[in-house]
């Protein structure tokens, strides 16, 4: 029974939920000890702590890996540790191999002299270098870390979900090296700053954050690094798990964080004073703080001419408009409204639907869920497949449907053209959104006709209003209101509109505060 | 400006109301449902030309909201239950919170079953009464959950919406003649005080701006004016427009001549526009019900300060579901209205005066502590 209630006021009366609180000394220090002032009862306790680093204990810790490679040299004075599928094996025969075959080993102290060789002897340290891609190198007493990692990644290739008709093509991909470098080449001021954490007690994820300084506002960094180190996760797998974790609302059906592929689109936000993440093994940037109409905007927009991008960002509005409301609106009229079709247009209409067994809600939503099927299949089917049952599904099956007499006409146009409307937005994630909520308003005007439709759009609007991303308002521009936003965010303004180092957050009062 | 540190629940409303918001709110929440009758209810009380009383009303309500102002001045910005606490004992002022609350929640339940009555009239005979209040308390519930900040954004959207419906009357254009307005003022009317009262509550909703002084910027007056003169103005525009339509005898025959009015509007592609233009009105009926029962819990939780304000939300919206399925008849739900709206009045105006004699006694006590004190 308290278990019962303890549900019932958590869904009920809590507005959002709890996060993790954050401790107030947020260092990533492992030692509890640390947090006493005495710094050197702390040097005496990290001693106490770490073990030395030496050869038998590494091996014995990492077991007898199919890519464990260690080599002695010298008469077993030096031992060299690695895992040879994560270094580069060229780098390794220039830099340590061969000069370790051939010199005179008195003079190697100058060659541990170099940058790329670490001295470290803390044990932990060693394995978790060994793992990232360095050599471990035995000498005596002392252990050196170097680093000639290379890892095997994808080629640079074209994104496939976000593809735009002029403009630049080239996408992130998973190696977290290549991504930092696409944006650095882009934006080539000392100004950018990085900022590196690691995720996951497993899987140790390299996350970067990147913002320009001076434009980016301190506050939401400060805030996202907080969000981030306080996970307390096994692994993560994608850029899009960790958003999911460590968003405000977890329950909303709308993304919060916005993602992208896209350099320049990383480029042009970090210009407008987001914060951006970067996950490593992981294609998709996520980016913050983020609004709604963030997701509605594309490159195209600005690549070309500013009548014509105004003019197709109204246009994915209507999508919008047309995607959540046509087949309820026709669902609705055909169950309650008769009387809101034009005479021109009833005779149509009533043959067409003369034929159909079933109320017009359950055709409705038999053909809504068709083509849920085909978009899910044709998702997941093999690329020579794909071809053939889109045809066969798309025009087959639904003359076939219409033939057969299970569904009218005129409900086909309809559920083909609020799927094509949803497919217009640049965003996957929020069209996929999009398609789910669109089942409410069918099963609303069903039971309820016109004023159901309406009562769903004012769930929706009242769900959409109270988003927030950390701690910024899901809604802005709309409400609260910027007229001054608007020439960014909801119509695309000219060139000249636009003034030199005018961040996109200049709102300084509307922070969200409960 | 410090982000705040998540874990903080509660009502503190550290944010604060800018003024545009705050008069799209107060046009919003401002008493729509008797737009639909009023033509009749001016053509009844105040003759022909009735139409004009509007602007007499209007003159009445800024009297009310200079009031208010006056307090938010005088008081310096502090919420009226400080003040009132600090003259008054609580025990004296419980009787009189009770009143206000079960006013204005009867008010909000009474406006929500009338819509709810007319639109079951001339759409829906056959749907049950229960589903559309169910949804009605389910979107004032998602509204209240999230205080006065969250209900704002969200009715400024909700009332962009809303207002694309005005412009339908652009299409009345052809039709309508200035000689229907006919060259008397006020001829044929039959009582001029009741009809002042029936035209005074289409601008209630204002009286719940004395709760939001803890939560708004300074310099906020001038959205109550705004606001009020923007529903003046919406007023006005359609009850004009009907008595240039129809002839003077049709609009007191007609029991809801705007209704008829978007009857008449023809769009090529769409024939009885005005279905969708009362549903998405549901809009605002929800906005007007939503702000009374947050003045309601306001008060409640000044009441009882141990209990959280969520429980509030609970109790009000039940009592609110249980009233409204109480009327049965059109004349019945109107009858209700009616008193309870004399009442709403009622408190529109003592309540100001109150605080204001409250605010009076202060100052003359501390002008008379000041005066012992250099006496000293």
């Amino acid at each position: 029974m308290g278990r019962l209630r303890a549900k019932f006021k958590k869904i009920f009366l809590q507005k959002d939920t709890d996060f993790v609180k954050v401790p107030n000394n947020q260092q990533l220090n492992r030692h509890p000890q640390a947090s006493k002032d005495d710094t050197t009862i702390m040097e005496a306790s990290n001693h106490e702590k770490f073990t030395e680093a030496t050869y038998e204990k590494t091996i014995t810790e990492l077991g007898n890996g199919f890519d464990l490679v260690h080599r002695s040299f010298n008469q077993d004075e030096i031992q060299i540790i690695y895992l040879s599928s994560l270094v580069d094996s060229q780098t390794l025969e220039w830099e340590i191999l061969s000069p370790l075959r051939e010199t005179n080993f008195n003079i190697y102290d100058k060659s541990f002299q170099q940058s790329l060789y670490r001295r470290e002897n803390n044990q932990e340290k060693v394995i978790i270098g060994i793992l990232n891609g360095n050599v471990a190198m035995f000498i005596g007493e002392n252990t050196f870390l170097i680093s000639v990692s290379g890892f095997e990644e994808r080629a640079i290739a074209q994104t496939e979900t976000e593809t735009v008709i002029n403009g630049p093509h080239d996408s992130f991909n998973e190696a977290l090296h290549t991504n930092v470098s696409l944006i650095r080449r882009r934006v080539r001021s000392p100004r950018l700053k990085m900022i590196k954490l690691s995720v996951g007690e497993i899987s140790k994820t390299k996350v970067v954050l990147i913002y320009i300084d001076g434009i980016a506002d301190m506050d939401i960094v400060n805030q996202l690094k907080a969000r981030i180190q306080s996970l307390k996760v096994d692994s993560i797998t994608d850029s899009n798990v960790l958003i999911q974790i460590i968003d405000d609302h977890q329950n909303s059906p709308f993304p919060q964080f916005y993602t992208t592929e896209r350099p320049d689109i990383a480029v042009s936000k970090l210009y407008a004073g987001k914060v951006i993440g970067l996950v490593d093994d992981s294609p998709n940037i996520f980016c913050t703080p983020s609004t709604f109409f963030d997701f509605f905007e594309s490159p195209d927009d600005y690549n070309q001419r500013w009548i014509i991008g105004t003019g197709v960002r109204i246009l994915r509005y209507m999508a919008l408009f047309i995607t959540l409301i046509l087949t309820a609106f026709y669902v609705s009229i055909c169950t309650y409204h008769y009387e809101m079709i034009p005479q021109s247009l009833l005779q149509s209409i009533m043959q067409s639907r003369s034929r159909v067994p079933f109320p017009p809600i359950v055709e409705a939503i038999f053909l809504e869920i068709v083509i849920e099927l085909l978009r899910e299949a044709g998702a997941r089917l093999p690329t020579k497949i794909g071809q053939t049952i889109g045809i066969v599904g798309g025009i087959v099956i639904g003359q076939a449907a219409v033939q057969a007499g299970i569904t009218s006409n005129i409900l086909i146009i309809v559920v083909a053209v609020s799927a094509i409307a949803s497919f217009i937005v640049p965003s996957y994630i929020m069209s996929s959104s999009i398609r789910i909520i669109r089942f409410l308003f069918i099963v609303m005007a069903g039971f309820m006709g016109n004023i159901g439709i309406f009562f769903a759009l004012g769930i929706l609007t009242i769900h959409l209003t109270g988003l927030t991303n950390l701690s910024s308002p899901y809604f802005m521009p709309i409400s609260p209101t910027f007229v001054k936003d608007w020439m960014e965010s909801i119509v695309r303004g000219p060139y000249y509109k636009i003034k030199k180092g005018q961040p996109a957050m200049q709102n300084d009062g509307e922070k969200e505060r409960k | 400006m410090m982000v705040k540190k998540r874990g903080n629940n509660g009502d503190l409303m550290k944010e604060r109301l800018h003024p545009f918001q705050l008069s799209i709110l107060i046009y919003t929440i401002q008493n729509g449902l008797v737009l639909y009758s009023l033509p009749r209810y001016t053509a009844e009380y105040f003759g022909t030309n009735g139409w004009i009383s509007i602007v007499f009303i209007f003159v009445l309500v800024n009297i009310n909201i200079l009031m208010i102002a006056f307090i938010y001045k005088l008081g310096k910005g502090r919420s009226i239950f400080e003040i009132i606490d600090k003259t008054v004992p609580k025990w004296i002022m419980v009787p009189f919170y009770l009143f206000i609350i079960c006013v204005w929640i009867g008010t909000a339940s009474m406006i929500m079953r009338l819509y709810i009555f007319i639109f079951k009239m001339m759409f829906f005979p056959a749907l049950p009464v229960s589903l559309f209040i169910f949804f009605f308390i389910l979107l004032s519930f998602q509204m209240l959950r999230g205080g006065l900040y969250k209900m704002t954004k969200a009715i400024v959207v909700l009332c962009a919406i809303v207002q694309p419906m005005l412009f339908l009357l652009f299409y009345l254009v052809p039709e309508f003649e200035f000689a229907r307005f006919t060259t008397f003022f006020f001829k044929g009317g039959t009582d001029f005080f009741k009809g002042a009262l029936h035209v005074y509550t289409a601008f209630l909703g204002i009286e719940v701006s004395i709760l939001f002084f803890p939560m708004v910027e300074k310099k906020w007056t001038k959205a109550l004016f705004i606001g009020n003169l923007l529903t003046t103005v919406g007023y006005i525009l359609v009850t004009a427009i009907c008595y240039g339509f129809f002839s003077f005898n049709q609009i007191l025959n007609d029991l809801i001549p705007v209704m008829t009015l978007f009857e008449y509007t023809e769009v090529s592609f769409l024939s009885r526009a005005e279905n969708l233009c009362f549903s998405v009105f549901a809009f605002k009926i929800l906005s007007i019900i939503v702000i009374y029962f947050w003045g309601a819990q306001q008060f409640l939780g000044n009441m009882m300060k141990k209990m959280k304000p969520n429980v509030w939300i609970f109790i009000i919206l039940a009592c609110a579901f249980l009233f409204a399925m109480l009327p049965d008849s059109i004349v019945d739900v109107e009858k209700w209205l009616s008193w309870l709206s004399y009442c709403a009045i009622g408190i529109a105006w003592a309540l100001p005066l109150f605080v204001l004699c409250i605010l009076f006694i202060q100052i003359l006590k501390k002008l008379i502590d000041r005066e012992t004190d250099h006496a000293k």
